[in-house]
């Protein structure tokens, strides 16, 4: 095969197998290419969501999430407790009307704020960040306030959900987020 | 006049010409056939200036991150055997291998220390090529493999410090995926976010909203295997674009 039949050779794939007229044999030559290529999309199309929707975390169901937090007089002895603290990563915090329940997880990163009885303020280790009683961000890189969890007053009893949570000005707007006492 | 020597009559045998398919070098022509015909060697130049092996050029830091790799990768095999990546279980299983496996603790600690050296090395290597200007045409392909290579290095160190499960490793990794929900698209808290807190960067990495098993075994997954299978690919090309791209001189 010379030069110029090699140029006149419009998909490149012709090394000189082919003796006879080209038209036919290459046209189901990149026939069977373009199918292969339509078969590797067809691949994709089916495996690539499927695979992102495999690597998705499993989302928890719609089960109950809300706990008896005890009684409410439990609560009445110190400002912050820290009862629930390793169980659901939460404070149930006492104020002059009554109880809310703050979420211990830092704005800032999602390290977890350790409560300290003698400054009354929560400081999360990772970064230094310093939270006033009420959850407000006082120092430190974290600037929002730390979550409210949805609390409420069955007769004597707390019910504390940790899976309902919200800002404070969300808390503040909304019923649900704090317990007269 | 064949040579009687035992050495000499294995490089005779059909196993060792099927193997090597040159002989011993006697001249350059033949130096080149050897490097050219080896699937590892072909990586290289044929001929290396010797200006360019000259330790001020390089300072060698691309030599020994590949030779952290290699440190890496065969203590990391090893330790694989002790390590189980399950809540339970990782903890104490790092403990063992400090306290009681033979050799653990010394092979624990060639992969920990290596793996900071291999940072430190990549981003000098990565800061003296900046310095020499050789990411310049034509090795701009090169560099940003290099980048890429860069990105890994991290990505390896992070994943691996999760999996001794102890207080640094499950909080510098709440924080570092917590950056990762604040990554542009892809991060639930990012600008231009275009997913929800359950499906974004974190959750995926995480395997679910908090630092637990689901996290650990997909650090495992990706710290074990699915970067150290990309990586060496990686390097291949690193490597053979030098080569390719006219060596540690070259100007163009």
């Amino acid at each position: 095969m010379d030069e110029s039949e090699s140029k006149r050779d419009p998909a490149g794939t012709d090394a000189g197998l082919n003796q006879g007229p080209r038209t036919v044999p290459l046209a189901r030559r990149q026939f069977f290419e373009k199918l292969g290529w339509v078969g590797v999309a067809l691949l994709a199309i089916f495996t690539v969501p499927s695979t992102l929707r495999f690597l998705m975390p499993r989302r928890a169901g719609a089960g109950r999430t809300e706990f008896d937090a005890g009684l409410v007089q439990d609560y009445s002895a110190a400002t912050v407790s820290t009862r629930w603290i390793r169980r659901h990563g939460l404070w149930v915090v006492r104020d002059h009307s009554g109880l809310f329940a703050l979420q211990a997880d830092c704005p800032h990163l999602g390290c977890t704020p350790r409560w300290e009885p003698q400054s009354s303020r929560f400081r999360c280790p990772c970064h230094g960040s310093l939270f006033s009683l009420e959850g407000i961000a006082l120092r430190g890189p974290a600037r929002e306030p730390l979550k409210r969890v949805a609390i409420r007053r069955q007769g004597e009893r707390i019910l504390i959900d940790p899976a309902d949570y919200v800002s404070l000005e969300d808390a503040e707007s909304r019923g649900g987020y704090h317990v007269m006492i | 006049m064949r040579s009687k020597s035992p050495l000499a009559w294995m490089r005779r045998t059909r196993l060792w010409t099927s193997v090597f398919r040159t002989g011993i070098p006697q001249d350059t022509r033949e130096q080149h056939a050897v490097v050219l015909s080896n699937v590892f060697l072909h990586l290289h130049p044929t001929r290396v200036p010797a200006a360019s092996i000259r330790f001020i050029r390089t300072f060698c830091l691309g030599g020994i991150s590949l030779l952290l790799f290699c440190v890496l990768l065969v203590t990391g095999v090893l330790l694989m055997i002790y390590y189980r990546p399950t809540p339970e279980l990782a903890y104490t299983d790092i403990q063992e291998l400090e306290a009681v496996v033979p050799f653990g603790q010394l092979l624990r600690n060639l992969h920990r220390w290596s793996g900071h050296a291999m940072v430190l090395a990549v981003i000098a290597h990565m800061a003296r090529v900046f310095y020499a200007g050789a990411y310049r045409p034509p090795r701009e392909f090169n560099w940003v493999i290099g980048v890429f290579l860069l990105v890994l290095t991290l990505f390896l160190s992070f994943t691996g410090y999760l999996l001794p499960w102890d207080q640094l490793a499950y909080w510098a990794v709440t924080v570092g995926t917590n950056m990762a929900a604040s990554a542009p698209f892809l991060g639930h808290l990012g600008p231009f976010s275009v997913v929800d807190a359950g499906g974004d960067a974190r959750a995926i990495l995480l395997g679910g909203e908090v630092v637990g098993a689901d996290a650990l075994i997909r650090f495992y997954v990706l710290h074990c295997v699915v970067i150290p299978v990309v990586m060496p690919l990686l390097m291949a090309i690193h490597f053979y674009r030098v080569r390719k791209d006219g060596g540690v001189l070259a100007r163009y």
